[in-house]
């Protein structure tokens, strides 16, 4: 969405310092240690990184940020599912203004907007399943100064960008389950997914969890909001992704395997906001009902989840 | 040169409504908390959209210069497109300025060298469907001029003597890059290597520019000069790194950890495939070669600067004082575009 707001002032303009840190093929991940590959301190905004390297499980390079001096990082992910694919992002290159794979298994790289208000601190850390030794490169830029807007509004001062995981969580048949459940006020930036069919004899139906619609319990209500007529549908696909692979700026597939009945896509939400002043409860379901019927047959699925907000 | 059409344009109609939706408040960004307000009508009347269009016009001559638009008043420029030879030069003249702040080879500006990807590409900002488009948005105080200039070596070919364009912009639009809106004084630049060999090691400039602005977009090609059959060897030149030594500072920011990673590729572009993302992207490549082309924006990745900018790339790189791999001598054309303001 364009973004227009007041002129600038040379003040404010003034104050936009980029700041950066980059590694270039270092073994700061041997030994399997968390190493931190940015600590700033000041105002602003994260704006872009990049990484590169190559081994076994790239993929589950954990990522963490610490906002603001915190213990707990409020943003802890996988490399991939952070980015928007699960599994091993087989389907490179691809990309859009926020995030990306141009590379295997790496070229990864993502423009969220992370704001601070007095530090940042951004690590990595290699999985425990992959093996150890492969060097590391690295991109952590950010902007002092520099606000987040999110369509086309200016987030007050104190907003944060937050991350809510679950990850393999096993649904059973028509399970609703969470992907988050926050109180305060907020907005949704993005949502990320894997699933992978439990029941996989060949039949249709085995990924007929599909059928889930995504619901959002917004300020406490009872009553959800739906968010989708399916959940193909929510990541903008159809008829259980018939047409393969995308990735567009709204959202994308970033994994389908018609084999094991698995996928993974992402949705953002910033040119179609959902917006929440006392509370957001998001969920989905292991397939579907229709007018009090299962429809087909959904196996037991499990899912990885990433849930972006951006609280105040 | 024929003008066929000089209207308000359905495509220009939209962005400023779009934009008007979000655009009014006099409030100083910094303390923007509300929506801001519709704009009135009054305002959104100052919008004059200006567009001139010419179909098949035989008025190509070599290394003549030909002018296409120009145009008095203030706003920007926001569309051009081309159907004609490659490679011809296309200039801006802004604020009646004689030597133009824009001039490029239609190729190289519109993100890719060595003719580019094999199939129809794209971005928001430029590509190549058939006809070459440019959305650049320039801005410009006073005046703004737009020439073509061919040259010897590109006519006498396929297209000829003629060139079908559209050349549109709005007066009194402002400049929104990023999600801020730049102040009015604000330019565009492009600062060019045209080309530069540059030797394993050597650092060289892509720009060195005072005052203050903000990079915008880097657009460059590469030929390593080794064909040694060694990637390590031939493609060694990627360890580059990008450097921008900001408001004057004697140390730089690494704006990347090797060339083709600042470009969001990985691995000397290990899926080799073209990409064109709306951040980054790989026009063309040709490892057997050692060449490549790709573009990378940074407006929703700034970097700012309030006292000057130099920004840098090597040929290869270092880590520790020693040298990583084995770069040979290479030859480089670079396009950095940068937006500067008083």
């Amino acid at each position: 969405m364009t973004v227009l707001v007041p002129p600038s002032d040379d003040v404010f303009l003034a104050g936009l310092k980029p700041f950066c840190s980059i590694g270039k093929e270092v073994t700061v991940l041997n030994g399997y240690q968390e190493a931190e590959l940015l600590r700033h301190e000041g105002k602003g905004c994260l704006s872009h990184m990049w990484f590169g390297g190559d081994w076994p499980g790239y993929e589950k390079t954990r990522l963490r940020i610490y906002v603001d001096g915190e213990n707990s990082p409020s943003i802890d992910m996988e490399m991939g599912l952070g980015h928007g694919y699960g599994a091993d992002g087989d389907g490179a290159p691809w990309g859009t203004e926020k995030m990306g794979k141009t590379g295997h298994p790496s070229g990864v790289y993502n423009t969220y907007k992370i704001p601070f208000g007095s530090s940042v601190r951004v690590t990595a850390q290699r999985s425990v399943d992959s093996p150890d030794g492969g060097p590391f490169w690295w991109i952590v830029r950010g902007v002092d100064g520099l606000p987040v807007t999110f369509a086309g509004l200016r987030l007050p001062d104190q907003a944060r960008l937050r991350l809510y995981t679950k990850e393999n969580h096993v649904a059973e048949p028509l399970e609703e389950f969470s992907l988050c459940d926050v109180q305060g006020a907020g907005t949704v930036y993005q949502v990320a997914m894997s699933g992978e069919s439990l029941r996989n004899v060949g039949d249709w139906k085995d990924i007929s969890y599909l059928e889930a619609i995504v619901r959002a319990y917004l300020n406490g209500d009872p009553d959800p909001l739906l968010l989708s007529s399916g959940l193909e549908d929510y990541f903008l696909g159809t008829f259980y992704f018939n047409r393969g692979r995308f990735a567009n700026a709204i959202a994308g597939l970033t994994h389908l395997d018609s084999e094991n009945n698995s996928f993974s896509a992402y949705r953002f939400h910033d040119d179609d906001p959902i917006f929440f002043n006392n509370g957001l409860r998001l969920t989905c379901r292991c397939g579907e009902e229709l007018n009090g019927a299962m429809l087909h047959d959904p196996p037991a699925t499990r899912f990885s989840t990433y849930t972006w907000l951006y609280q105040w | 040169m024929q003008t066929w059409h000089r209207t308000l344009s359905l495509w220009a109609l939209t962005a400023l409504l779009l934009g008007s939706a979000l655009y009014g408040s006099a409030t100083p960004l910094t303390t923007v908390e509300h929506p801001p307000q519709p704009l009135s009508a009054a305002y959104l009347s100052r919008m004059h959209t200006w567009s001139y269009s010419s179909k098949g016009a035989d008025i190509l001559r070599p290394d003549k210069e030909v002018t296409l638009v120009n145009h008095v008043g203030s706003g920007c420029l926001t569309f051009m497109f081309f159907a004609m030879n490659e490679r011809m030069r296309i200039r801006l003249y802004v604020n009646g300025e004689k030597t133009p702040s824009i001039d490029m080879a239609s190729d190289i500006g519109a993100g890719y060298g060595f003719g580019g990807p094999k199939d129809v590409y794209g971005t928001r900002v430029m590509g190549r469907y058939g006809g070459q488009f440019y959305n650049y948005h320039v801005p410009y105080q006073s005046s703004i001029r737009v020439t073509l200039l061919p040259t010897t070596q590109n006519l006498n070919s396929a297209t000829g003597t003629n060139v079908w364009y559209t050349i549109r912009g709005t007066d009194n639009l402002p400049l929104n890059v990023g999600g801020l809106t730049l102040p009015k004084s604000t330019r565009l630049y492009l600062y060019r290597n045209e080309p530069i060999l540059a030797k394993p090691l050597q650092e060289f400039n892509l720009c060195d520019v005072n005052g203050a602005g903000m990079l915008y977009l880097v657009v460059m090609t590469a030929h390593g000069l080794a064909h040694t059959g060694i990637p390590q060897t031939d493609l060694g030149f990627m360890e580059g790194c990008f450097r921008a030594y900001i408001d004057g500072a004697k140390d730089p920011e690494y704006l990347s950890s090797g060339m083709e990673d600042y470009l969001l590729g990985s691995g000397y572009f290990n899926q080799n495939q073209v990409y064109s993302g709306y951040i980054g992207g790989l026009t063309y490549l040709d490892k057997n070669q050692a060449k490549f082309s790709a573009y990378r924006f940074n407006d929703t990745d700034p970097v700012f600067f309030s006292k000057g900018l130099r920004l840098t790339l090597r040929d290869g790189d270092t880590v520790d004082g020693q040298v990583i791999y084995n770069p040979q001598p290479t030859s480089f054309r670079t396009y950095t575009w940068v937006y500067k303001w008083q």
